[in-house]
């Protein structure tokens, strides 16, 4: 028989598998169902393959298929590489500040940061035109610049953690050996950090094989297929290709699936992998003494101008008269300072905000309430052991396109199609995962004897987590929600597939849902004359962001610590 | 003899936290120097600033004759054992004791002929290529050990080394630290908490409290001439008497308290002294001897004896002090027993 302890923790865990079992498991299931489903002649649906054979004659596949696998391999290779060092400069200068400014554009709307490369790049009136004047959007290798400045940040706060977790005993002991600078990061530093570095990795292969907002934001000054990939393709189907594209998109998301999958599965086994005698290499040809406080300043210098460039750019953008967007050569500074980009965006852009405002507030809330008590009982109570937070983990991994089709025939069937509602339940299918993983972590550091105390004096499993562990993870919950609040600000596939109209400013009897990445995304590149607005208006979706990287400055590198054998 | 290890006028704050100030203190060579203090008494610091892991604000540190006060760790002939190993668990034993000596480019044949010997001397033979979450917790101290030696310094360094032991696998390794210690005729300097593995194992002890040197000798000297009330105190195995709730002794009356070790009195059922009578309150049976708790005198005694000559829980007894072995306390320092001492306290 359960003891009440664990029933009372496992039912703190159902609210939160319920949801993954319908909003992240039913959809990938239902996607292999529909890959079978095609319409004959008459519209009446026959079940056959030949959704998988005419998935693969679809026009410039090859080039959709040498795109997806470059972002897949080229951002990690790229990320892992630049990250190692700026990690260990920022370890070496030590400078509390660094950090958040680093990070910058990784915790910002995707969007936001593809519309500042976009005017960045441009070769008549962006700053490329003092560069070279190329149109980068050619190659797919814009893409990868995007996807790079985004997650470089990431990749260097998890490699970052680790370092900062190798225990001082290790450090002083290495100090004893005599091991100093690089030979010490490549004999001691990057072994001791090969959780990070491997959870770091599949972060960004899972980052890299999604790409999707950077290139609907390029597409307006892109040929489609120089940078399409299939989570852009899958989408692309569906939205245009009616109930034979919806069989097809159904088959690449079944493919990308299965690839996540096992990417997922090689991950873990690689991570749950004893240390088999790995090949050892002596390093006597490095440098063993510590690299000069200039030289890391020098670097880490490069590596702030190339994070900075696209904020500094588009926020002189916002500021510009219409003329001095568009002169060329284009203005750097400039010389009249206009706020009439912000009247305009926050007037045009209201119903936008509103909805983002509501949605992103909704969506943590219901994150807060269904994954904090999952998170806390698969921590403290190991409830569903290792299995649950693999599903987390799992569903963590899945592309959020391949959600798309099946979610809205929930949402339809609920009648919540183009409202708040309707993004609000359907947002944490990929929210919840990463801020139950956060809270886990979160709570795994918690003094077990609290709720052993709580016990003690007679309050139930609920009690404890209710009346003592919340009140005590202020921090924890603050920060995570905050995060949760940033990824559902920056969403975009979900939007523009669930809603189709901007809020009808009617709070009596609200109808639309669209959100401000759909303005800032949608819009660019269509209606030319809008850029002071809509720079205007990035500049605003810039201000959670910034929010989150200020009040979780002190404490950002241990929410993001990874440890042991998972994540 | 010459003397191996020094340190003048060290001084070292940490904001203002004063954590070490010392004069002077040497060790001579193949001595097995034993640092004792309860924590925050700043014996770590001692033990950092010899290793190089912490520069103090002044003063210096002479390793066999050379002031080594700039020198970084490596480049000091010292070898540390940490108190929790920090062996590297990425490596395996061979690697992580050969570490000291790749770095320091020996060619592999001269690390292989010395890793090999400490594998030997440490009776480890056979777990060279076994990673440190492998092996039982006393294996891992002399791995620790052996990376610590492999270098042949002329000082080794240990802090707490056996703190993270249990108790059986603790005393064992005690036996081996000095035979080590002997056997390769080095300098050792072993800082701990544990007043009883001080005495087993030390040459010389230095008692440390709130950054200050309080004593330093051998531990015979220590445990019979305590400079001070905390020194006396720290070693354990000794009853203080607050003056006031003493009787008239017949000695002079100007201390504030009396202290007796425990094996320094002894208990009869024959009540010779009307004063000096106690209640016991508990018996301890150790295997080999009793410790005998009793009320005397609002405040209680214990008495160490091999043999209970009929006394039992609740017995009244008669108590009986070696007055030569008293010692007499003024404000937390030692006073002769008899006046005319006086100008020369402590």
């Amino acid at each position: 028989m359960k003891s009440p302890n664990k029933r009372q923790a496992t039912i703190l865990v159902l609210p939160a598998l319920i949801y993954l079992l319908i909003f992240g498991i039913y959809p990938m299931l239902q996607n292999f169902v529909l890959t079978f489903q095609s319409p004959d002649i008459n519209g009446s649906i026959v079940w056959g393959i030949s959704n998988y054979i005419n998935a693969f004659k679809i026009y410039g596949l090859t080039q959709i298929f040498y795109n997806t696998f470059l972002y897949t391999l080229a951002v990690p290779f790229i990320d892992i590489l630049l990250a190692i060092p700026l990690a260990t400069f920022l370890k070496r200068l030590n400078k509390p500040y660094l950090l958040p400014i680093v990070l910058l554009s990784s915790f910002i709307p995707l969007v936001t940061g593809a519309v500042m490369w976009v005017f960045m790049l441009n070769p008549t009136n962006g700053f490329m035109y003092y560069i070279a004047k190329v149109d980068l959007f050619t190659s797919p290798w814009s893409i990868v610049l995007i996807d790079i400045w985004t997650s470089l940040p990431l990749a260097t706060l998890i490699i970052y953690s680790g370092l900062k977790a190798i225990p001082p005993h290790i450090e002083e002991a290495a100090h004893m050996d005599g091991l100093i600078g690089m030979r010490k990061l490549l004999q001691v530093d990057l072994p001791y950090i090969k959780p990070s570095l491997l959870s770091a990795t599949v972060l960004m292969v899972i980052f890299g094989s999604f790409t999707f907002d950077p290139i609907y934001v390029a597409l307006s000054s892109s040929s489609p297929f120089a940078i399409m990939d299939i989570s852009y393709l899958a989408y692309n189907l569906y939205e245009t290709g009616g109930i034979i594209g919806q069989g097809q998109a159904a088959v690449l998301m079944t493919i990308m699936t299965v690839v996540s999958t096992a990417i997922a599965i090689l991950f873990v086994h690689l991570s749950l992998r004893e240390s088999a005698r790995s090949r050892k290499i002596r390093f006597k040809f490095m440098p063993n003494r510590e690299m000069p406080r200039k030289v890391a300043w020098f670097f880490v210098i490069i590596y702030l101008a190339f994070i900075l460039l696209p904020f500094t750019w588009l926020v002189l953008e916002s500021f510009k008269t219409l003329s001095e967007i568009i002169s060329i050569p284009p203005v750097i500074v400039p010389s009249v300072v206009t706020l009439a980009g912000y009247f305009r965006s926050i007037t045009v852009g209201q119903p936008y905000f509103i909805s983002s405002l509501i949605v992103s507030l909704g969506t943590s809330f219901l994150v807060f309430f269904i994954g904090a008590p999952a998170a806390y009982s698969i921590s403290r109570h190991r409830t569903g052991g290792l299995k649950f937070i693999s599903l987390i983990l799992f569903v963590y991994s899945l592309p959020t396109v391949i959600f798309m089709i099946p979610m809205i025939g929930i949402i339809k069937s609920a009648g919540l199609l183009n409202s708040w509602l309707g993004l609000i339940i359907s947002y944490p299918v990929f929210v919840m995962p990463i801020t139950i993983w956060m809270l886990y972590n979160f709570y795994s550091t918690f003094p077990k004897h609290l709720d052993e105390a709580a016990n003690m004096d007679g309050m139930s499993v609920y009690g404890s987590f209710y009346r003592v562990i919340l009140r005590l993870s202020g921090d924890g919950i603050s920060v995570t929600l905050l995060y949760a609040f940033i990824i559902a600000w920056g969403a975009l596939i979900f939007p523009l597939a669930f809603a189709y109209t901007p809020f009808n400013m009617n709070f009596l009897f609200p109808s639309g849902a669209q959100t401000i990445t759909i303005f800032i995304g949608g819009t660019i590149g269509h209606e030319a004359f809008n850029y002071g607005e809509l720079s205007a208006a990035s500049v605003i979706s810039l201000i959670p962001s910034i929010l989150l990287i200020y009040f979780a400055r002190k404490r950002i590198d241990k929410l993001w610590r990874v440890g042991g054998t998972v994540g | 003899m010459t003397s191996q290890f020094e340190m003048h006028n060290i001084r070292k704050t940490f904001g203002k936290f004063l954590a070490l100030s010392l004069d002077n203190l040497e060790f001579d060579q193949k001595t097995y120097a034993v640092i004792l203090g309860p924590s925050g008494s700043g014996k770590t610091t001692l033990l950092r600033i010899a290793a190089g892991l912490e520069s103090p604000d002044t003063g210096s540190v002479v390793i066999g004759g050379k002031d080594v006060t700039a020198l970084p760790s490596w480049k000091r002939s010292v070898g540390l054992v940490f108190q929790n190993y920090a062996l590297y668990p990425h490596l395996t034993v061979y690697e992580n004791i050969a570490m000291p000596m790749t770095v320091a480019r020996y060619t592999n044949d001269y690390i292989k002929t010395h890793v090999h010997e400490l594998l030997d001397v440490m009776e480890l033979e056979g777990q060279e290529n076994k990673y440190p979450k492998q092996l039982s917790g006393g294996q891992q101290q002399r791995v620790a050990l052996a990376r610590a030696l492999i270098k042949k310094p002329a000082i080794l360094l240990m802090d707490e080394p056996l703190s993270n032991l249990d108790a059986r696998v603790r005393i064992d390794l005690r036996d081996y630290l000095k035979e080590t210690q002997r056997k390769l005729g080095i300098t050792a300097i072993h800082v701990t908490h544990d007043q009883e593995e001080a005495m087993a194992l030390g040459d010389q002890i230095v008692i440390l409290n709130k950054a200050l040197v309080i004593q330093s000798g051998t531990p015979a000297e220590i445990y019979s001439k305590p400079k001070t009330l905390f020194a006396a105190s720290f070693l354990g195995g000794i009853n203080l008497i607050s003056s006031e709730l003493l009787p008239d002794l017949g000695i002079r009356k100007d201390f504030d308290a009396l202290g007796v070790r425990i094996q320094d009195i002894s208990l009869s059922m024959e009540k010779t002294n009307t004063d000096m009578i106690g209640k016991v309150i508990n018996i301890q049976y150790l295997g080999y001897q009793y410790i005998v708790t009793l009320e005397f005198a609002g405040t209680r005694l214990r008495v160490r004896t091999d043999n209970l000559n009929g006394i039992n829980e609740n017995s009244e007894v008669g108590i009986y002090i070696d007055m030569a072995k008293i010692m007499l306390f003024r404000d937390g320092n030692r006073i002769p027993i008899e006046e005319e001492g006086l100008e020369s306290p402590a």
